[in-house]
């Protein structure tokens, strides 16, 4: 993830390793790539999936225009700018996943529906307008950085498999998160708990980031 | 019933009340209506009767808002402020209704416990949850979900998101019930995840 010799954003580094060694202790795990190692997964669970996440894409846009309101000065502004960009041109690309797996348009955005569903779009809410600098950014690395590389297992997984997976689909779950967007999140870090943000309680609150990113996987998984 | 468990569950009351005093003048900023003032009523006055809790079972101010860290324990704040910030006028109003409503019940029924297990619970806890949500708010808050029905709002949603904060408030709830698992310890006001 980091840069071998690259030794800027020390703190911020030493919070990452934290939460790696958090889920070291008791890993989160991914429900709909556990249904994928039995071979039980099917093209229903890719079309909640993205009808998951068409929804999550909404309070994130909001979420992230919010933290720009409140923080509009650099780096803070400057990286959910990149970000806001990231999730704003991803959207009409997943909305294509989604009408090629056949989900009718007018079940965009209303299912599937539950707590599950809900979580992360209203845990990045609740971030977006209690959270420190810290918080947040510390909340999008691990965003990204587990949610990037489990989307590409589940890529690999499916390339392997005998479903009729849209090339849209593959494409879209196949991309990967960016070094240099991970280098910034870590910028703001180091940026907000120099300005006083709390370490500890931005670890916490990453660590619960991710359990939320659990509940995104098994509300695709239709677990929940 | 111990201590420790007053501890807990004055500190997600806390912790919500908190959310609230965020999501209500946001709403109405986006949808501007009275009712949203009383509802910020309700949350300042929980809010200053909490103080008086805090103090009865030795939490300091400071302690009392250190959030659990948990998904049950942020289910019902989280929802608030996602409805708040992106939902219409049925759906803000359905889930303000769904929460007190449900919440109400909760609510008596804890009241009834605590005055059971008396005289190891303070008073303010029991009179807290015994005097529960003011009842004409959640009639208020229905006439505000109509508002947004009769302009066009779409009332399958509506129910869809009061359903939905129905089961955060029974996650509200469960969150209060210790469990090894979510609450590493309760008893110095630094409650974090076990193994933190």
């Amino acid at each position: 993830m980091t840069k071998a010799g690259d030794v800027r954003h020390g703190r911020a580094r030493a919070m990452v390793e934290e939460l790696a060694g958090l889920d070291a202790e008791s890993p989160i795990g991914n429900e709909l790539l556990s249904l994928a190692r039995e071979g039980r997964l099917e093209l229903e669970h890719l079309r909640r999936l993205v009808a998951v996440e068409l929804q999550c894409h909404v309070a994130e846009l909001s979420s992230y225009g919010l933290i720009m309101s409140r923080f509009p000065h650099s780096p803070t502004a400057g990286f959910y700018i990149e970000v806001a960009r990231l999730v704003y041109d991803a959207h009409p690309k997943l909305r294509e996943c989604g009408a090629a797996l056949g989900i009718p348009e007018e079940r965009f955005y209303r299912w599937p529906q539950g707590p599950a569903t809900q979580a992360f779009a209203g845990y990045i809410s609740w971030l977006a307008l209690h959270g420190t600098q810290a918080d947040n950014a510390l909340c999008l690395h691990t965003d990204l950085s587990t949610y990037f590389p489990d989307c590409r297992v589940l890529v690999e997984h499916l390339r392997g498999s005998d479903l009729k997976v849209p090339e849209e689909f593959l494409d879209y779950y196949g991309g990967g998160e960016s070094e240099e967007m991970l280098r910034s999140a870590l910028g703001v870090v180091d940026h907000g708990v120099g300005h006083g943000d709390d370490p500890a309680v931005a670890v916490a609150r990453a660590r619960l980031l991710h359990e939320h990113i659990g509940l995104f996987w098994r509300a695709a998984a239709g677990t929940d | 019933m111990t201590r420790d468990d007053l501890r807990r569950v004055l500190r997600l009351e806390a912790w919500a009340a908190q959310a609230e005093l965020t999501a209500y003048p946001l709403a109405r900023l986006r949808h501007p209506d009275d009712v949203f003032l009383d509802l910020g009523d309700m949350a300042m006055g929980a809010r200053t009767r909490q103080a008086a809790m805090a103090r009865a079972v030795g939490l300091s101010e400071e302690q009392l808002l250190q959030a659990p860290w948990s998904t049950a324990a942020f289910a019902y704040p989280s929802m608030m402020c996602w409805v708040a910030l992106h939902h219409n006028r049925a759906e803000i109003g359905m889930t303000i209704y769904a929460d007190l409503n449900r919440y109400q019940l909760g609510s008596l029924e804890v009241a009834e416990r605590l005055r059971a297990a008396e005289p190891g619970v303070p008073q303010e806890f029991v009179e807290y949850f015994e005097a529960g949500i003011p009842t004409e708010l959640c009639g208020r808050a229905l006439a505000f979900a109509q508002k947004g029905l009769d302009a066009g709002d779409d009332p399958g949603r509506a129910l869809n998101t009061g359903r939905i904060m129905e089961e955060c408030v029974e996650q509200y709830w469960r969150a209060a019930v210790p469990d090894p698992s979510n609450w590493a310890t309760d008893t110095n006001g630094d409650e974090r995840r076990a193994g933190r």
